[in-house]
């Protein structure tokens, strides 16, 4: 009985993990990459090179303020982020329907910083949960992680009894077959913590799109007509309000808000919010301080309670780990990328245990050439992304498009290089060329740094040193494993 | 400071258990007195951790604790596999 318990369950471990796995790949490294978004995209501007910790000045404050007033004016809806350690510039920013734009400023002198326009780390974190696909995108994430936590129960099954006496047990020098278990097993069982956590407070915090509150049938009858508001067609017209002075509002809220860290400021033609920062602690909440306008008179504060409403805020707040110091977020970054590795390798073992009685079929082989599109056309398209925006001119109208057309292009190529390889059934040829590829663009990384933007470099070395010493790590892995591939081979 | 303490007792808490399944990874077996040993080591160890962590840094400290028990994991399998080869 328990051994058909456990061959159902392999079954079913196999086949969801590797049609899951192909997408859960790229949702595991782009969110590995997004614990460093704010890092990223700073790399991504080197034209930004504001110190962390800078103090922030009445005279940025209200450079700030008049340029707010100004686009309000003009009808834009504008919020204000505030200097933190990760981000210490003052930006103003407005949503253009597929990122957050606008002016940064420096908060010691108020003076813009004319940063080149580019996704940065952000396009990491929106591929992260929504694959570029907006709503449908965030849907197919939530499913996919659903289906995750469903292998990796049954997995837990299958390994049920040799899961603890196992937990250190690798065998690199025995069989290849014998030896990717063992490197997916010992992976997989270490880091099974962090997996569980991360799956299920991603799924917890999309959980309404796929499970919402209101009843199923309403999700099948057409969507009404929306009407706008009289009261705000009213509002639109209403003249914006002058702004006080920000810093007392701000250490008021400071105050209000148990000592929390002001976040960011929103702005409605009567009266401002400010938010306090996710930084401020586990709990990532929405909770404010709103002040009138134009007098800056505290109107109220607003904290939500509840048990329901603060386990929900835990778990957007281990998930998102913006309260996270640099040094859990670098654990987060290594449990991310063993996360990665580890669904990886069960890609790797499908198609190996498969391959010598389905290896001729057309189905096996475009499997795998999906696998190799995703396993190194991935790493190749980021790079290709971060290549691409120290390779355009800083002043290139639209360069953030061509940015995210780049890494597109570049993982479509290598699909079709795959594809290509894969017919012939030359598929060491498509891994080894694309590990060349990753190493070649991994290990150029940081002469393509120093030699475009040196002064970037000098001026903020931790965050360059570490982005470009990823991608040499990269280049180190892919260079290990095209070694190996050909050591196989012989 | 938390994740160097909890990683080196996790690494002691490892060590133990491969001391305690000498088939297995390929170790000299041990006496009853040190197998009694290590055996109290793979439970202390883990629990002085944890409270170490959760005492320091409270959600921060256990998130540190289970990432230090996959780092020190890691790191145990890999000294074993290439003493192996």
């Amino acid at each position: 009985m328990r051994e058909t318990l456990r061959t159902r369950m392999g079954w079913l471990h196999g086949w969801a993990g590797f049609v899951a796995g192909l997408l859960a790949v790229c949702i595991f490294m782009t969110g590995s990459l997004s614990v460093f978004d704010t890092e990223i995209t700073r790399w991504m501007q080197p034209e930004n090179q504001v110190p962390a910790n800078a103090p922030l000045t009445d005279t940025a404050l209200n450079a700030a303020s008049s340029l707010i007033h100004d686009q309000q004016v003009r009808g834009a809806s504008v919020f204000l982020t505030l200097p933190s350690v990760r981000s210490p510039t003052l930006d103003v920013l407005h949503y253009d329907g597929r990122q957050f734009v606008g002016t940064l400023f420096d908060p010691r002198t108020g003076t813009s910083i004319p940063a080149r326009a580019t996704m940065g780390g952000t396009f990491f974190f929106s591929f992260h949960y929504t694959l570029l696909e907006g709503i449908t995108g965030t849907r197919i994430v939530n499913i996919i992680g659903v289906v995750l936590l469903v292998t990796i129960i049954s997995g837990i099954v299958i390994h049920i009894r040799a899961l603890v006496p196992d937990i250190v047990r690798v065998r690199l020098s025995a069989a290849r077959l014998r030896g990717w278990l063992d490197a997916h097993l010992l992976v997989g069982v270490l880091v099974l913590p962090f997996t569980i956590m991360i799956i299920y407070t991603g799924v917890l915090v999309n959980a309404g799109l796929i499970l919402p509150a209101t009843p199923l049938t309403s999700l099948f009858t057409p969507e009404k007509v929306r009407t706008p508001p009289t009261s705000g067609m009213k509002a639109a017209t209403v003249m914006p309000q002058p702004l006080p002075p920000l810093a007392p509002l701000l250490a008021t809220a400071r105050r209000d808000l148990q000592g929390r860290d002001a976040g960011f400021i929103l702005f409605s033609p009567d009266h401002l919010s400010i938010y306090a920062s996710d930084a401020s602690g586990p709990f990532l909440t929405r909770d404010h301080a709103d002040f009138s306008l134009p007098d800056g008179r505290l109107v109220g504060i607003t904290t939500t309670s509840g048990s329901v409403a603060h386990t929900m805020q835990v778990m957007h707040g281990l998930h998102y780990a913006r309260f996270a110091p640099l040094d859990l977020r670098w654990l987060y970054f290594v449990s991310g990328l063993c996360g990665t590795a580890t669904i990886a390798s069960g890609l790797v073992l499908f198609l190996m245990k498969r391959r010598s009685r389905s290896g001729h079929r057309i189905g096996f082989r475009v499997g795998e050439s999906l696998t190799v599109s995703t396993l190194t056309g991935l790493p190749i398209s980021i790079l290709a992304f971060l290549w691409c925006n120290h390779l355009l001119p800083a002043s290139m109208a639209g360069r953030d498009r061509l940015e995210i057309g780049c890494f597109l292009g570049a993982w479509i190529l290598c699909t079709g290089h795959a594809g290509l390889q894969s017919s012939g059934l030359r598929m060491n040829g498509a891994w080894k060329t694309q590990l060349c590829l990753i190493a070649l663009l991994g290990g150029g990384l940081p002469l393509l740094d120093i030699l475009t933007c040196p002064r970037a470099v000098y001026g903020l070395p931790a965050i360059h040193a570490a982005i470009d010493g990823i991608g040499m790590l990269a280049a180190a892995v892919a260079l290990y494993v095209r070694h190996r591939l050909e050591s196989d081979g012989k | 400071m938390t994740f160097p303490a909890a990683f080196l007792l996790w690494l002691m808490a490892f060590s133990c258990h491969v001391r305690l399944h000498p088939l297995r990874y390929g170790v000299s077996p041990l006496g009853p007195h040190a197998r009694h040993i290590a055996v109290t080591g793979r439970i202390v160890a883990p629990g002085v951790a944890w409270a170490l962590s959760a005492w320091l840094d409270g959600v921060t400290g256990v998130l540190i604790w289970f990432a230090s028990l996959s780092i020190a994991g890691l790191c145990v399998a890999l000294c074993l596999a290439s003493r192996r080869r």
